[in-house]
């Protein structure tokens, strides 16, 4: 996975790098997972399919991330990998399936209280691209 | 970034190129060496320049950097020319703190500690994945929304008395359901009546000493009684309707995307605060049924005990206030982010309290004291009637688990003979001491500037975390 996480005094802030926004898009939901799941190692029994609309591509990333917020809070659904993910990067559409499990097999917490447009950003910089999010925890 | 001093607290940073007024920071010069690391100060700075905003942009004694507002910021807006931002709120909307008040001794409650801790600890479901068991359909959440812990009240859990010792009375008007994200509702649903991790916590402590005797009268304050705080609040359905709106506030004209807003006569305003009030009232009702369900232990254990609420009080919120303006009583929309009302004595506080001014409740990091302080006259000249509201962190939780083990927090609670109990030992690592401002130095700049006074200190035997 290319993510790290930085300094922030309140809350979680992490970038990620890659050479294709697929990949970018993916790591950083892993970011977020690795919060939420620290090292615990999920199963697979479960399967979601998700599809996002947006008007741009930080807004599309902001609603892609707090998917799994939605999930994890409404459904007790905690994601493990994520498979099949497509982006239209022209019309701002994401789709995907999610394999994970009910969380609460695993003791698991959300702690992440929410995504944050706070530095969000999407860029691409020279051949990659870079994703830089805080989130409020 | 130019700052004045004008006096040992307070800190002005003038008036210059778009800022709207100018900012002011309550600290001690220890707390603004510290605050200046981060982005703390730019984003007082930012609050600045937002429209309509009256007098100055206000940051507390317990400072840090958030997003948008920094967390401590505090500012208030023209009902005509300003507007309302959901990053003046936070994502987790009327996060707050109540307390509730024993006569049970010290010495009687270490006799049946571990009994009560395991009690609350079993009864009250801390985190996600641990559903409360109220069972709400789509109406029955509606009402918690509209009516907050006075529903909870009719449902059974508490007393009417309860609702007058709370900010507001535990039902803020101007709650529309319809307002709420079928979303933000999916997520509040299961979720009621449960604490959530991170900072929020229920604490059993001590009073350990009283600075001012006849204001700790009125306030039932006795020296070795057992009281419990209870801080948390609208969990998923505040973090969601907080997210919703804050989108829905986008454009690409901002220059900080957190600090999103809307001119308070516009309709897409009056929705947020519609939508927020509702998240207001779920965060009351949630402490209600806690604190409810913390008194029948109490209760069952203690059959002779009394158990009353002292106060339960909003960290993060908007709403409208009267506050006294360039000699004139004005109407502001006040947002407090991490920020604590201190209204002094006044006939808009229960009677019991109208002498006094209101109990500040500010509490320390895990495993360190916290205190009870009482409004001021005084707060509404400097900050509209606003004090500090907590310890304020100075570490990232990135540095913490890279310099701190949850082994030696462990140890460290250990020998101050306090009791923990939580889901995860590892995330207790974000809420050690180490990570948080001396709260000390907090609540003597708060006592010194007179935003609020120290009435009583408690100190914590024992704690349960999300």
């Amino acid at each position: 996975m290319n993510y790290t996480f930085l300094e922030h005094t309140a809350d979680i802030k992490f970038v990620a790098k890659s050479k294709t926004l697929n990949k970018t898009f993916k790591d950083s939901a892993y970011a977020l997972l690795n919060i939420i799941k620290e090292d615990k190692k999920i199963s697979f029994n479960k399967l979601k399919k998700i599809k996002i609309k947006s008007n741009n591509l930080e807004n599309l990333l902001y609603k892609f991330l707090e998917e799994f917020l939605f999930l994890l809070d409404s459904q007790n659904f905690i994601t493990e990998t994520i498979h099949n993910l497509k982006i239209d990067k022209n019309n701002f559409k994401l789709e995907c399936i999610l394999k994970g499990d009910d969380n609460q097999k695993y003791n698991i917490n959300n702690k992440v209280k929410a995504i944050t447009y706070n530095d969000l950003e999407v860029k691409k910089q020279n051949n990659f691209w870079l994703i830089t999010c805080v989130l409020d925890v | 970034m130019n700052i004045t001093k004008i006096n040992d607290f307070i800190w002005e940073i003038e008036k210059q190129d778009d800022m709207n007024v100018p900012c002011r920071i309550f600290a001690s010069k220890k707390i603004l060496d510290k605050i200046k690391e981060d982005n703390s100060l730019n984003q007082v700075v930012n609050v600045s320049k937002l429209p309509g905003i009256i007098n100055y942009s206000l940051a507390m004694p317990d400072i840090h950097e958030g997003y948008g507002f920094c967390i401590g910021g505090v500012a208030a807006f023209d009902l005509e020319k300003g507007i309302v931002s959901p990053g003046g709120v936070g994502f987790d909307i009327n996060c707050g703190v109540r307390v509730l008040l024993t006569n049970i001794k010290e010495k009687e409650f270490l006799l049946k500690k571990q009994e009560i801790l395991n009690q609350i600890y079993n009864k009250i479901p801390s985190g996600l994945g641990q559903e409360h068991n109220l069972k709400l359909d789509e109406k029955e959440l509606d009402n918690y929304l509209v009516y907050g812990a006075e529903y909870a009240i009719k449902k059974g859990f508490g007393i009417a008395q309860d609702l007058e010792y709370c900010e507001e009375n535990g039902k803020i008007k101007n709650a529309d359901p319809s307002k709420v994200s079928l979303r933000a509702k999916k997520r509040g649903k299961p979720q009621l009546g449960t604490l959530g991790s991170g900072n929020h916590f229920i604490e059993i402590q001590k009073i350990s000493e009283i600075f001012d005797s006849k204001i700790a009268n009125v306030f039932d304050l006795e020296k070795d009684n057992i009281c419990i705080m209870i801080h948390c609040g609208s969990r998923g359905l505040g973090h969601q309707i907080a997210s919703d709106y804050i989108q829905k506030m986008q454009n690409p004209e901002l220059k900080d995307k957190q600090l999103a807003y809307a001119e308070l006569d516009s309709k897409l305003a009056k929705d947020y605060l519609s939508a927020m009030n509702c998240a207001v009232n779920f965060a009351f009702a949630n402490r209600q049924i806690i604190m409810h369900k913390i008194r029948e232990i109490l209760q069952a254990e203690f059959p002779n005990s009394k158990n009353v609420l002292l106060y339960d009080i909003c960290h993060n919120i908007a709403k409208f206030e009267e506050h006294k303006i360039n000699n004139q009583i004005k109407t502001v929309c006040i947002h407090r982010k991490g920020a604590t009302r201190s209204f002094g004595p006044s006939k808009k506080l229960p009677f019991k309290y109208q002498n006094t001014g209101q109990p500040v409740i500010i509490p320390g990091s895990m495993g360190t004291a916290s205190y009870i302080l009482v409004g001021t006259n005084k707060s509404e000249e400097l900050s509209f009637s606003t004090t500090a509201h907590g310890a304020g962190r100075v570490l990232s939780r990135t540095k913490a688990k890279q310099i701190l083990s949850p082994q030696k927090i462990l140890n460290d609670l250990n020998k101050k003979n306090i009791q923990l109990k939580t889901n995860s030992i590892k995330d207790i690592v974000d809420e050690a001491p180490e990570t948080y401002k001396d709260i000390e130095e907090v609540v003597n700049v708060c006592d010194k500037l007179n935003l609020s006074k120290k009435i009583a200190k408690l100190v914590p035997l024992a704690v349960i975390k999300g």
